[in-house]
């Protein structure tokens, strides 16, 4: 398989001034200024937490670092040396007891359900904090993750703006290094650290590197997975990342509402979100 | 004689006609400060752009008391502005050329882009019509955004006898890979050569701000009859752009290179009507 066949470098500083754009506009519009975000120490997180500065200044952003028992200590650091260099005091909020305390009640569950759940309680407490401080909650969703559905559904997904929900996993690498995050946080094994030994890529069974290219072949240039696969990918790698992105199409949706009016929220009843703003 | 064009590089508020037409009044008074002949405001400055079913609340009808402040002061600086028109069907997306406290001129786009991102054709009517007319800097032409992508619209307005060319805008951004935002690059070279081939000033009035993560990125431009950019606005900010403009320059440039002079719409009138026999009869 070739390494490099799509090309998805950006121009990093004409991204970041869209970006830096969005969340000033975005939050402003609504009567806000400032952001609640989770800095979980990994690439994407860390990203949106420089974004977020930058757009808002280091005093209207509030990260929270939200480990289990179980978390990988090294998270602690990265999260912290990030804080640091943003000039952010960073809070930190063990969600172990919640955790531990509904699991009492469910001691079968396994770790997909027990990751699920951190991911939801950290969304909780996101949102808490973000009414403490009268704040929107800043996402870090990136494109790969989104189109994969490798992610928790009102879990991480949850937030009120994605600033870098259109960037794949690899431009996140480049725009973190363009912009001279610390190198232990771009280089490091990607994970949602949901339990101990998690990566994505080997969850996932792919590399992102790999990934993103195929994506972008099926989704930016709407190439057949055949056209794909002429390019010098594997046919049976396409075909498992378009059931992926088929598979999780519900997650980037609303749920389905039964129409039974004329005007249904959705189909006939259509409003952007910033409506009179 | 020479005349000051201004562009409002404005941010409308979606839906929100009041709060617009204050920020049309702001920047009225700005343009009228220095000195500004003609005001141009960009692709559905009153009401914002992506409307989808506020299209239809939104939407004005020409002699609406609201635009009554803006005719009042098109006495002094002539104006363009945008709105969603009422009609008695699906409403148009308009631009009106205001002056001397009249309606001078409405443009009704013509070409909805429907596909992709964009809903045009879902929430409005189609307008029919591609007219120059007379204003008092000279002839002008309108046309709305994806007009111009139809190269048929330069050319019909330059037959027509327009002399300036006013383009009034609404654009996201679809691309950062490039040096600038995605379709700035390609529309700009589009825009240069209508002005250097079919002979207009042209004045590019683009917005800036988001609609729901959709960044219009601004950019805004005057091209001088030779292609040349002779003002521009920056990107993402609102701002007023401002140019000198003297008819002498499209005088002599259309003296130099005599293209409409030369162009023969006879031929071009048999040969187009020939393609659409043809295609009729299959």
């Amino acid at each position: 398989m070739r390494e490099k066949v799509v090309d998805l470098t950006l121009n990093t500083s004409l991204a970041l001034d869209v970006i830096l754009h969005f969340l000033r506009e975005e939050t402003g519009k609504f009567g806000f200024s400032k952001l609640v975000l989770g800095l979980s120490g990994g690439v994407d997180s860390s990203l949106v937490a420089y974004l977020s500065v930058e757009a808002l200044g280091k005093e209207n952003v509030f990260p929270y670092f939200l480990p289990y028992k179980s978390t990988d200590p090294q998270s602690q650091i990265d999260a912290q040396l990030m804080a640091e260099t943003l000039g952010l005091p960073l809070r930190t909020i063990d969600i172990s007891p919640m955790i531990d305390a509904y699991f009492e009640l469910e001691p079968e569950a396994d770790k997909i359900r027990r990751g699920n759940k951190m991911a939801r309680e950290r969304m909780s407490i996101l949102f808490d904090q973000a009414m403490a401080h009268s704040a929107m909650v800043v996402g870090s969703s990136n494109k790969t993750e989104l189109l994969l559905g490798y992610s928790t559904w009102y879990g991480d997904m949850a937030c009120s703006l994605m600033p870098i929900g259109d960037l794949y996993k690899t431009q996140v690498w480049q725009m973190a290094t363009d912009l001279g995050l610390p190198s232990q946080i771009i280089k490091k094994t990607p994970t949602a650290d949901l339990w101990p030994g998690q990566t994505d890529e080997g969850e996932l069974g792919f590399q992102y590197l790999i990934a993103d290219q195929i994506l972008y072949l099926l989704v930016e240039e709407r190439l057949s997975p055949l056209e794909v696969a002429q390019k010098g990918f594997p046919l049976d790698l396409i075909e498992s990342i378009v059931e992926r992105v088929k598979k999780y199409q519900f997650k980037r949706r609303m749920p389905p509402i039964c129409k039974l009016s004329p005007r249904t929220i959705g189909w006939d009843f259509n409003y952007l979100r910033d409506w009179d703003k | 004689m020479p005349f000051k064009v201004g562009i409002a590089q404005i941010s409308p508020r979606l839906g929100d006609i009041d709060f617009n037409l204050k920020k049309h009044l702001q920047y009225i008074e700005l343009a009228r400060k220095e000195k500004v002949g003609l005001l141009i405001f960009p692709e559905l400055s009153l009401s914002g752009y992506y409307l989808q079913d506020l299209s239809r609340e939104v939407a004005l009808s020409l002699d609406d008391p609201r635009l009554k402040e803006l005719l009042e002061a098109s006495r002094e600086i002539s104006l363009v502005v945008s709105l969603a028109e009422k009609s008695a069907g699906f409403p148009y997306i308009s631009a009106l050329y205001l002056e001397g406290g009249e309606i001078k001129h409405v443009h009704r786009k013509v070409h909805l882009p429907t596909h992709g991102m964009f809903e045009d054709g879902k929430y409005f009517a189609k307008g029919d019509r591609l007219c120059a007319f007379d204003s008092k800097f000279g002839r002008m032409g309108l046309l709305i955004c994806r007009d111009a992508w139809h190269l048929s619209s330069g050319y019909i307005l330059a037959q027509d006898g327009a002399q300036y060319l006013i383009l009034v805008n609404a654009s996201p951004v679809r691309g950062v890979k490039g040096d600038t935002p995605d379709p700035d690059f390609m529309l700009k070279n589009l825009l240069a050569v209508y002005a250097y081939y079919f002979n207009f000033y042209l004045f590019f009035a683009h917005r800036v701000g988001f609609e729901e993560g959709l960044a219009y990125y601004g950019g805004s431009a005057v091209f001088n009859p030779w292609g040349q950019v002779e003002a521009s606005g920056p990107y993402f900010e609102e701002a007023l752009i401002t140019a000198l403009i003297d008819e002498e320059v499209w005088l002599r440039k259309n003296s130099l290179l005599p293209l409409r002079r030369d162009e023969d719409i006879g031929l071009v009138l048999r040969e187009l009507e020939r393609i659409s026999y043809e295609r009729e009869s299959g």
